[in-house]
């Protein structure tokens, strides 16, 4: 196990700067998530963790030991790509034991370690069977044993779940967080959806074009974005974003009010997000655009004359038809803002949450 | 796949049909006469009619076995060398970073094109320096450079799935054993095709033998052959015809075994 600093970490391909000198920290025993979206550097970053790609400039230290310059093969890692990478030649056996054999343990230990590594992610009964002869799902497991059987110091996994289907990505993301707690494993997830980041890690990383925007639990990402990138990224339906003009520094959407610490800002980009606006008796007047029944919930599209905006109703029956007109309401503790120019989050304070917002949310959850 | 009309596969097929018969009826009239008694070998009936191996015992006569060791011999330790040193020549040119490799590249395509009659000479003014003239030596070592080989397995080399190379090195492989565990063994069809086409080359060669082999002992197959056609005179035709039967078996016989695996390379390597 170990603890991971990476300072100033940069790679360039040509004129590409993949990764724009990062610096993160990993605790022994951690699970980080790297998410962001296709080619914002995920991949490249674990890459260069892991010594299959070398760092055109920075340091990676493991438990405070530079291994910047170290090849793969001496730095005890265990690496799962997202296509699984299974030798196509060795059976299943063979594959869980290639890392073995690599390290030179004698054969004596090796069917032990093998049949422990297969016992804990359950593929026991596949051990002599060829990659080509198993399911996405069994293939995935046969990766982890591949790389569990050496007890690496940190465990890293490109993407390992994006191609099994929905249920079984769902059992095995518990499964993976299980065996990483149990085993104490300094874990570094690469993915692009945020549901798996955010089921799985401890932390998560926010990448976007080869920078890290954020870091923070989940929790704290979703509650305070610290700019526009991560406040767009994280939640779904996407939050909603909208410019206004505060006046004397106070912004307002309906009854809600905040006042910002800059009374001198023209112009503010404000955060709402979808599952945070409610319809209500009194607030912001708008039209019913569009309704999108989301199975659970309901997705209302409604214009209004600070600009549309989403709301995600969690009553499943569809409550207002299209072209009608309804207010909105929303708590002004969750309200965001943000720099229109540069992204960045504002402070805001709370004061007049006018109890008529209060009290006209309660009447209109009572609603049947 | 492009679908062909009726009557253009009609054609087609009757033209691959006449030049496989061209092709083949000569080469059964070979193995017939080879079986026919000294009387027939004239008779315009194309098998024989009491079928005799005699043709043959004579072959062996006259140390038509040493000739054949020879062959085999030299053929297989030359190909596994042309073999083993294309494989980790192709390694260094797909893998390594290293100053001029595209300089040097372009000097193994080069020599690709060189014709084998232009450097024959100073190769051989070589070997008898050497002092090789007339051993296994001489059969071998000048040809264990192969170009074409070299080209073929880095290609193959090149659309090695990198994912599995970065997983071997994940977990702990050194590039000998990446070379050796990992990518050899995936590589069995552009490696048979290899064998194959180094195989023919080898075995049939006609030229280079007889220029740096002399005694008798020394000889090939295809060289051994040719002493029934020039001195022996008219009744040598029999075992002539049986020599080159046994001639054209083992590359028949390598070429039946690994074609299966050939087809694909040449297809996959777009060569046809
Ligand atoms: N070997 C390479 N040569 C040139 N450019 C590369 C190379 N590898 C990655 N890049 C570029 O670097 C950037 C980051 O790539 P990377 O693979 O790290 O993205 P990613 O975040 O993993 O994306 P994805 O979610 O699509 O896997 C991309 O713009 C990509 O085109
Ligand atoms: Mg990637």
């Amino acid at each position: 196990m170990a603890a991971i600093t990476i300072t100033c970490l940069s790679k360039t391909f040509g004129a590409v700067k993949a990764v724009d000198a990062i610096d993160l920290t990993i605790l022994d025993g951690e699970f980080v998530a790297i998410l962001g979206p296709s080619g914002c550097g995920k991949s490249t970053t674990l890459f260069m963790l892991s010594g299959i790609e070398t760092p055109t400039g920075g340091r990676v230290l493991f438990d405070g030991d530079d291994v910047t310059a170290m090849e793969a093969k001496d730095r005890s890692i265990g690496l799962v790509f997202q296509s699984y990478a299974l030798y196509p030649h060795m059976t299943v056996r063979e594959n869980i034991a290639f890392p073995l054999d690599m390290l030179k343990i004698p054969k004596t230990l090796r069917a032990e370690r093998v049949a422990r590594a297969a016992g804990i992610v359950q593929i026991g009964e596949l051990l002599d069977r060829r990659p080509h002869q198993l399911s996405g799902g069994q293939q995935q497991r046969v990766a982890l044993a591949r790389v569990l059987v050496k007890e690496p110091r940190l465990l890293l996994l490109d993407e390992p779940l994006s191609n099994l289907d929905a249920s079984l990505r769902h059992a095995m993301r518990s499964e993976i967080r299980r065996l990483q707690r149990r085993l104490g494993l300094t874990t570094v997830l690469v993915t692009h959806d945020q549901i798996e980041a955010t089921t799985m890690a401890d932390r998560i990383v926010i990448m976007n074009r080869g920078r890290i925007e954020q870091v923070g639990t989940a929790d704290e990402l979703y509650r305070h974005p610290a700019n526009l990138f991560v406040a767009g990224f994280i939640g779904s339906p996407a939050m909603n974003l909208v410019t206004l003009k505060p006046a004397h520094g106070e912004i307002r959407v309906g009854a809600a009010a905040a006042s910002l610490q800059d009374r001198s800002l023209a112009s503010v980009t404000v955060g709402l997000r979808p599952e945070h606006l409610r319809f209500a008796a009194e607030g912001l007047p708008g039209r019913i655009a569009l309704v999108e029944p989301m199975g659970r919930e309901v997705l209302y599209e409604i214009e209004t004359e600070i600009g549309v905006l989403r709301l995600l109703d969690p009553v499943h029956q569809i409550r207002h038809r299209e072209g009608e007109n309804v207010s909105i309401a929303v708590s002004p503790d969750n309200l965001l803002a943000f720099e229109t120019e540069e992204g960045r989050s504002l402070p805001l304070t709370v004061h007049a949450s006018g109890p008529e917002v209060a009290k006209s949310l309660v009447r209109s959850e009572s609603l049947p | 796949m492009v679908r062909l009309s009726a009557s253009s596969r009609a054609i087609g097929h009757a033209v691959t049909a006449t030049l496989c018969c061209l092709i083949l009826i000569p080469m059964a009239l070979v193995a017939l006469t080879a079986f026919k008694s000294q009387p027939e070998v004239y008779s315009a009936l194309p098998w024989p009619q009491q079928p005799t191996l005699e043709n043959f015992r004579r072959l062996f006569a006259v140390s038509f076995d040493v000739y054949l060791w020879n062959s085999f011999a030299t053929t297989i330790l030359r190909v596994a060398g042309q073999v083993l040193i294309a494989v980790l020549a192709a390694y260094a040119f797909a893998r390594f970073e290293f100053r001029f490799r595209n300089a040097l590249f372009a000097l193994v395509l080069g020599a690709l094109m060189i014709p084998h009659s232009l450097t024959m000479i100073p190769i051989y003014i070589m070997v008898v320096e050497l002092g090789w003239f007339d051993s296994w030596a001489a059969l071998i070592i000048p040809n264990l450079a192969f170009p074409f080989g070299v080209f073929l397995l880095r290609q193959h080399m090149m659309q090695f799935p990198k994912p599995l190379i970065d997983a071997a090195r994940a977990d702990g492989a050194s590039h000998w054993k990446i070379l050796w565990r990992i990518i050899v063994p995936n590589m069995g069809p552009a490696i048979a095709g290899l064998v194959i086409v180094a195989f023919i080359e080898c075995w049939n060669e006609y030229f280079w033998p007889l220029l740096v082999t002399d005694s008798d002992k020394m000889r090939t197959i295809q060289i051994g052959i040719r002493r029934f056609l020039d001195s022996e005179g008219v009744d040598s035709f029999g075992p002539l015809m049986a020599g080159v039967t046994l001639a054209s078996l083992p590359a028949l016989l390598v070429f039946f075994v690994l074609q299966k695996r050939v087809m694909d390379t040449f297809v996959s390597s777009g060569i046809r």
